[in-house]
């Protein structure tokens, strides 16, 4: 029994392991290309880099504004997720632990936005962003992620709130908790797990985002991250150097943070995205 | 959705919980898609509307050539990319969790070693994945070459039989650890008892996996199979990203959402002329195919699942 | 029930409200952040999509910036691929539009300016009356009206490497068959002579538009299908489109996975020996690869008694957005533009034949593409006239020529996709 266990053990590892080579080498030549000139890249692109070549990350922050572009990455996607979580977890808060007619009907109305797929409405929603004056802020952005990101959130998390028990609520208003109270102290704190998935989940996508920006920013100042970065590709020309190099830096904020918080993060995703 | 027992009448403010969200999704998501719809129904000149015309948009796309061609084309392509993911991303990602679900020592190395490619942004795994691709200096070629298996090495990206399920194995690439990490939470909210009962009974690893294991899955299922159904058919990034918006070569990567790109915003040469009605009235198209779909398949699917 | 009703009643008043909000916002009432009044200088925005000519510009501008105190211009460049999506969404957004842009030449522009989003030029910009009506062309709207002031002029022609023809002791032919030839003598010695791929179908019509007019016959067949009393089913263009079969056997390997990027680093690193490109090439090669020997010729004809034809075409041009806040200054930039002054700044920092006529460049280079402009050239054909419609001409053709390459389709049926595709808009295939 036990030699048949460690052989296939073996196995197991062998696998896990070829796929996490897989799943990281790509990442791996991100980093190495970063530290290539651009005719390097394109002449032998696969090689270890003939030499330490630094001058990319040099002129990223010389030359790109590297830093705002971050700070406003920060700004839009920090924000953008505090209001999902927020609005999302009071709107699931509502639809999970309140009996009233048509329930069914405005779970349904969240749950069809899983559904849509907002690039479809960039131009409409381009000429409200206009007509509200929100062009060229942030605002247009955060309420744009805000909208889509709403469904994943109260479907997550209306879920989650089903699976309270009703005692709880019960004692609690016994006790005459204030229904604001009883969402913000008793049963928030006991969602954490979910708010987590959905939280990161989002966070990923904002950060990543190119196509809002896009279409809605125009000022250097406010550009995001994935935006700044375009810059770095021409017509006819790319600089591939300083472009590798600036995605090692704008994937970097994430992977830092992910290994940092990693256990969390997992633990987060994997308690709260199937009790839906 | 089922309807609950019990539960308390809401009080006098309790819909302000909701009415900060409803106003925010309701603004700027659901009425901008209503009037993408609506745009449907006019005809356009660049970016100015023009005279209602009914149908007359819808009958273009899906009767009139070239269009109705195209989209047809894209609609296969569509289809391939969901039945592929369901292989190669929720397959491996089920499989990845059962693995890892073993207990082994290092699973946390694994997970997060598999979840972070999905960090990155699309754009940049277009980019990655083209130069490890590319048939002279890729790496993919020069590891067949290396290995004796030079017959096998091609232009992936540029070759009608292999580009789009190249786009679609590297989406798998880019998302596998999500679905892994799903499919995990699925198997650890299994009691322990139900495999003990069933090994008692007898049960190989087999009949454990079909008859208890997948079962009591459904709920992480579902929500996969809905989630992988609507990304397959908004799938536009990561074309874009490796084969441009033409989604070449020779359309074989085209897909819904670039067609409705270049008809939307022209294509990537930058000349075509945009049609604002033919490109709301794939869109209103493409809305019907994933709302009704994916609606369908949640309420059937749900009735279906065991309960917790 | 009372309480559901409130719940119905709250969304009511929200859809009211959204309503109100959108239908005022659309008549444009909606406050805009005012500038102030008394500002001194004026600043102009314009748009373009060479992210990677910034430094240039920014120079050339200050030019303009100190011969008119009291201007200043931000040069903003755009992504390529995105720049038609952003140019098209920030003209509808009033306040967020540029008070310059860069247009897409022909077919390109005419849905700005129809419209109603440029501002015609014709009497207020009077440069404009120096330049060629061919030159005109690619930047006059339906209505016959301009709507910008054209940029520079793109040539396609044949790069080549001297030091690697020298090695083999060759010189750039003379005819079809001496071009066979010469690619023949480099594959021999294990260069790659044609450092072309088919990944981007925007390079393949370009290729077209080099290796085809000698064959189909350059102006005299243009002149033909724009009457339509011919189309793209006529043997010679089919034949002209055959040319572009005859040459695989001389690019890269696996060449229909290779993107256009990875040709211009086959050709710069000289592991390749030629390439058909755009005379915006050299700029690039020349900063990747400064040693590189560079010469052009046109794609030779069949026989030597004539010479080679090139296709040429107006890259674009910069129009004036219809409701620009500061019409007056715009239009000094406009006029500037379309100076002598301008135009030779721009030959000699940028490397590009500029679109005003009389200028010389002082690259020789430079200069030797536009002689060969001069001898014999015919418009880019799909670009020029046939980049209408939806799908276009030459997207279509782009798309078809990769089948072509992949075997899936024959010229003959190349040309068909193409006729097909065209005689859904195009007039006089209609009669």
């Amino acid at each position: 029994m036990k030699p048949r266990i460690s052989w296939s053990t073996t196995v197991l590892y062998f696998i896990l392991s070829l796929l996490a080579v897989l799943s990281l080498y790509p990442l791996v030549v991100m980093v190495l290309s970063s530290f290539r000139s651009t005719a390097e890249i394109l002449t032998d692109p696969l090689s270890l880099p003939h030499h330490l070549d630094l001058t990319a990350y040099v002129k990223i922050w010389q030359t790109i504004k590297f830093g705002t572009y971050l700070k406003n990455s920060l700004v839009v996607s920090v924000t953008s997720v505090f209001l999902i979580l927020a609005l999302g977890s009071m709107a699931a808060f509502y639809l999970a632990r309140y009996n009233f007619r048509h329930a069914n009907v405005l779970g349904l109305y969240f749950l069809a936005g899983l559904m849509i797929p907002v690039r479809l409405a960039i131009l409409p929603l381009f000429l409200l962003m206009r007509n509200l004056g929100l062009l060229d802020t942030h605002f247009s952005l955060i309420l744009t992620y805000v909208a889509s990101g709403l469904p994943f959130a109260v479907f997550i998390l209306t879920g989650f709130f089903r699976t309270l028990p009703r005692e709880l609520e019960d004692a609690a208003r016994m006790d005459g908790c204030s229904e604001l109270m009883l969402y913000y102290r008793i049963m928030l704190p006991l969602v954490r797990p979910a708010l987590a998935t959905v939280g990161i989940m989002n966070f990923i996508n904002f950060w990543n985002d190119f196509f809002f920006p896009l279409i809605f920013l125009r000022s250097e100042a406010l550009k995001t991250i994935p935006l700044g970065m375009a810059a770095l590709f021409g017509e006819h020309e790319t600089e591939w150097g300083l472009l590798f190099a600036g995605l090692t830096t704008s994937a970097l904020p994430m992977v830092l943070l992910f290994l940092l918080a990693s256990r969390q993060f997992i633990r987060g995703l994997t308690a709260g995205a199937v009790k839906g | 959705m089922k309807k609950r027992s019990g539960g308390n009448s809401p009080g006098r403010g309790a819909v302000l919980f909701v009415i900060p969200a409803l106003a925010i999704y309701t603004l700027f998501l659901v009425y901008p898609i209503v009037s993408a719809l609506a745009y449907s129904l006019f005809q356009w000149n660049g970016f100015l509307r023009q005279s209602f015309s009914g149908f007359a948009n819808f009958r273009r796309l899906l009767l009139v050539e070239p269009f109705s061609s195209y989209f047809i084309n894209a609609l296969k392509h569509n289809g391939l990319y969901f039945l592929l993911s369901l292989v190669a991303q929720n397959g491996l990602g089920l499989a990845l969790a059962l693995m890892i679900n073993t207990r082994l020592k290092g699973a946390g190395f694994f997970k997060t070693a598999l979840f972070l490619p999905r960090l990155l942004s699309v754009v940049v795994v277009g980019f990655l994945w083209s130069l490890l691709l590319n048939p002279s200096f890729g790496v993919v070629n020069q590891i067949l070459r290396a290995i004796g298996l030079e017959a096998l090495a091609r232009p992936w990206l540029g070759d009608t039989q292999t580009a789009l399920v190249m786009i679609i194995l590297v989406n798998a690439w880019f998302a596998v650890g999500f679905a892994m990490l799903v499919y995990l939470a699925g198997l650890q909210s299994i009691p322990d008892e139900y495999l003990e009962a069933a090994r008692l009974d007898g049960a190989n690893s087999l009949q454990l996996f079909w008859r208890v294991i997948l079962p009591l899955l459904r709920p992480s299922l579902t929500i996969m199979l809905v989630l992988t159904f609507i990304h397959s058919f908004e799938a536009f990034d990561l074309v874009f990203a490796m084969e441009g918006s033409a989604g070449g070569p020779y359309y074989s990567t085209d897909t819904l959402a670039t067609f409705f790109y270049r008809l939307a915003f022209g294509g990537a040469s930058g000349t075509e002329l945009t049609d604002i009605g033919l490109g709301s009235a794939l869109a209103t198209v493409m809305f019907l195919i994933i709302f009704g779909v994916s609606s369908l398949s949640v309420s059937f699917l749900r009735r279906r699942e065991v309960q917790f | 029930m009372f309480r559901h009703k409130k719940w119905f009643l709250a969304v009511l008043a929200m859809v009211v409200v959204l309503t109100l909000l959108v239908g005022c916002g659309s008549q444009g009432t909606s406050p805009a952040p005012q500038p102030p009044a008394e500002k001194k200088s004026v600043h102009l925005v314009m748009y373009s999509w060479r992210t990677e000519d910034a430094e240039a510009w920014n120079k050339i501008l200050k030019a303009f910036e100190s011969a008119n105190p009291g201007i200043t211009v931000e040069f903003k460049p755009f992504k390529n691929t995105e720049y038609n999506t952003i140019l098209a969404t920030a003209l509808q957004g009033g306040s967020t539009a540029p008070d310059l842009a860069q247009l897409r030449p022909y077919g390109g522009m005419k849905s700005f300016a129809s419209g109603g989003l440029l501002m015609p030029l014709d009497d207020k910009v009077a440069a404009l009356k120096s330049f060629s009506k061919a030159t005109l062309d690619a930047v006059t709207g339906t209505d016959g009206k301009l709507y910008g002031v054209p940029l520079s002029i793109n040539t396609t022609q044949i790069f080549y490497n001297k030091a690697i023809f020298e090695k083999y002791g060759l010189t750039p032919p003379k005819t079809w068959a001496e071009l066979l030839k010469t690619a023949e003598t480099l594959k021999k010695n294990n260069v790659i002579p044609f450092a072309q791929g088919s990944k981007d179908g925007w390079t393949l019509s370009l290729m077209h538009s080099i290796l085809g007019p000698n064959v189909y016959g350059g102006n005299a067949f243009r002149s033909k299908i724009l009457k339509g009393e011919t189309n793209f089913l006529d043997k010679d263009f089919i034949a002209s489109l055959d040319r572009l079969n005859q040459l695989t056997p001389y690019f890269p390997k696996d060449f229909t996975g290779v993107a256009y990027t990875d040709t211009q680093a086959l050709f710069f690193s000289e592991k390749a020996a030629m390439f058909l490109g755009g005379g915006w090439e050299e700029g690039y090669f020349l900063k990747m690869n400064p040693k590189l020997q560079l010469g052009v010729f046109a794609c030779p004809p069949d026989t030597s008694d004539k010479p080679g034809t090139v296709s040429s075409w107006v890259d674009g041009g910069y129009g004036i957005y219809a409701k620009t806040a500061h019409p007056q200054e715009a239009l000094k930039l406009a006029s500037f533009l379309a100076s002598k002054e301008f135009a030779q700044m721009f030959a000699d920092a940028l490397l590009r034949v500029p679109a005003v006529p009389g200028v010389t460049p002082k690259d020789p280079l430079t200069k030797a593409m536009s002689t060969l402009a001069e001898k014999s050239s015919t418009p880019y054909l799909m670009l020029v006239d046939f980049n209408e419609g939806q799908p276009t001409g030459k997207a279509t053709l782009e798309n078809s020529l990769q089948g072509m390459f992949l075997k899936k389709l024959t010229a003959a049926q190349v040309a068909q996709e193409v006729q097909k595709v065209v005689a859904t808009w195009f007039k006089p295939f209609q009669k």
